[in-house]
């Protein structure tokens, strides 16, 4: 395409955007307030998944073998639980380990607990992994069944906070689908009336230009670059609104944070969002003014 | 350059154009007359592909018009230019303006609209009033640019449908004299009118529709059929 197409494109494009301002201006609004929700639910699917892979010890299972049992057992209980369907790796922590731990943390810390003990009085530990997040308690109940582990004396699996997470996660999964789908919709059907106005106002024009004999595309592309245009920007506004929103959200809960033992309430990737929510709002805004687009041609 | 065939086009039950048969030759220069609702503006539009007859072949410019396909119109609309009786200019460009659109959306290069949009200009009489917009011309002003935009791409065939509707006689015929020095200059000219006097000042081929039926062809013609004079003339 020659230089003065492209410039003569743009510059269409530009003078209607210009032209339109007012109109542009509630399509944008609305456009990057649809992206806004919809990057937000997104963004805080993210941010759960995030802190639930953050805590490991959420996603275990730990097993305290009865202090008395031989190590040789122990490995013996350790290839038993590794053959159970649902759990995906087994590790041994020995009393030894354990210790070593306890009194390496004890120092650090300068409790002086470890001083208190004459022996190791620790048992050995298997830390368990589940393939899915979902099935913790279930594993959990197979080792508590004394019959089938008696030399295990205590599971622990505190998943309390894992299941709000995940509870919170298929909501957020649910809801977030939900509205980003009607968003999705309100965002095509804004830019296809924004454009109905600027194809109405064109309608002049475009008849000359199909007289004249313009080509389909350089009849369409102007007005495909001006919706695309109020999708990306509508994208990059709603991305700025979910990087603010998120970051105060964050502030808020990193006063919580050591409860929750969270590893870090950063923001993720700032970029990233403004990145993907610019991208969704040009695709929308292409999708929309192409269809729209046809519509207008078909009867014109 | 125009070949109709045995051409009819009918809107539901009615027939706007009906069995017409109608060569028109490279060079040549033609009325297209008749009452309104004849038929004269179906006959247009089926000439740049506005529309599609029911039956019969259109051939324009060595095209079968039927069987075009979508986007080989652009190209084809390329070979003729098309003017109204509405001038159909855009009220926010200037007359430069006006006359460059139409080479700008066809994809010309900048040299090729500084050379050629200044020299249609000057010969459709306009050229100091380039700057000018259309509400500061007068209705012949304004079908002047309209015509130069029509034929800045030096396309072979003129096609214009009631170029004069809207202008006074005099004025009427100052268009038809500029459309008569296009066509010295080789290009094919089909002027659809409802205007006695114009074309019975110019004397050239008449092509009479009534009721959708092609009923006169008469080289140096009058509006009204020497023959059959009607009882009042208007
Ligand atoms: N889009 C249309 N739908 C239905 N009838 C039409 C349409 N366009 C034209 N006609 C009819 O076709 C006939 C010819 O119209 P037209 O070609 O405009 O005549 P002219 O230009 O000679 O006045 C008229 O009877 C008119 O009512
Ligand atoms: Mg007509």
């Amino acid at each position: 395409m020659p230089i003065s197409s492209l410039a003569f494109l743009l510059e269409e494009a530009a003078k209607n955007i210009r032209r339109h301002s007012l109109m542009s201006f509630a399509a944008l609004g609305t456009v990057a307030m649809s992206l806004a929700v919809f990057g937000g639910a997104l963004y805080g699917i993210y941010r759960v998944n995030q802190i639930v892979s953050a805590q490991p010890r959420q996603l275990e299972i730990l097993a305290f073998m009865r202090v008395k049992t031989p190590r040789s057992e122990t490995l013996t209980v350790m290839q038993q639980i590794q053959k159970l369907p649902l759990v995906k790796s087994v590790n041994l922590v020995t009393r030894e380990q354990a210790w070593a731990h306890f009194v390496a943390e004890d120092r650090l810390n300068k409790t002086n607990l470890t001083t208190a003990f004459t022996g190791n009085p620790l048992p050995d530990r298997l830390d368990i992994q589940v393939k899915n997040p979902h099935e913790l308690g279930a594993v959990a109940d197979q080792l508590r069944n004394q019959t089938l582990f008696p030399q295990i004396k205590s599971v622990m699996d505190d998943h309390r906070l894992l299941k709000i997470l995940l509870a919170g996660v298929g909501l957020l999964r649910v809801v977030g689908g939900l509205l980003a789908f009607l968003l999705f919709c309100a965002t095509t059907f804004i830019i296809h009336n924004t454009l109905r106005l600027t194809l109405a106002a064109r309608r002049r024009e475009i008849r000359i230009m199909q007289l004249v004999g313009a080509t389909s595309w350089f009849i369409r592309l102007p007005l495909v670059l001006e919706g695309t245009f109020h999708g990306l920007a509508g994208g990059v506004i709603a991305g700025v609104i979910v990087l603010i929103a998120a970051n105060s959200i964050s502030n808020l809960m990193s006063q919580f944070q050591s409860k929750l033992s969270l590893v870090s309430v950063s923001t993720g990737n700032p970029i990233f969002i403004v990145l993907l929510l610019a991208v969704v709002g040009a695709l929308i805004g292409m999708g929309a003014s192409l269809f729209s687009i046809r519509r207008f041609l078909a009867r014109a | 350059m125009i070949d109709l065939q045995h051409v009819s086009v009918a809107y539901e039950d009615i027939y706007a154009l009906r069995d017409v048969c109608l060569s028109i030759e490279k060079g040549e220069f033609a009325f297209l007359v008749g009452a309104s609702g004849a038929g004269k503006s179906t006959l247009i539009r089926l000439l740049y592909h506005g529309q599609l007859p029911t039956s019969g072949k259109v051939i324009v410019a060595g095209q079968r018009v039927n069987e075009l396909r979508p986007r080989d119109v652009p190209y084809f609309r390329r070979k003729m230019g098309i003017v109204f009786q509405d001038f159909g200019l855009l009220p926010d460009k200037t007359v430069f303006e006006n006359v460059a659109f139409a080479l700008r959306v066809i994809g010309s290069s900048r040299r090729d609209i500084r050379r050629q949009a200044p020299a249609v200009l000057e010969m459709v009489g306009l050229d100091g009033r380039c700057d000018a917009l259309p509400s500061q011309l007068s209705g012949g002003e304004q079908q002047r640019v309209a015509i130069a935009r029509a034929l800045v791409n030096n396309p072979p065939l003129l096609l214009a449908d009631e170029p004069t509707g809207n202008l006074d006689p005099e004025t009427s015929k100052g268009i038809i004299d500029l459309l008569h020095h296009i066509n010295l200059r080789g290009t094919t000219v089909l002027v659809a009118t409802h205007d006695q006097i114009v074309v019975d000042c110019f004397r050239r081929r008449v092509i009479e529709l009534d009721k959708g039926h092609l009923v006169r062809d008469e080289e140096g013609g009058a509006y009204f059929n020497a023959d059959i004079q009607p009882s009042v003339p208007a």
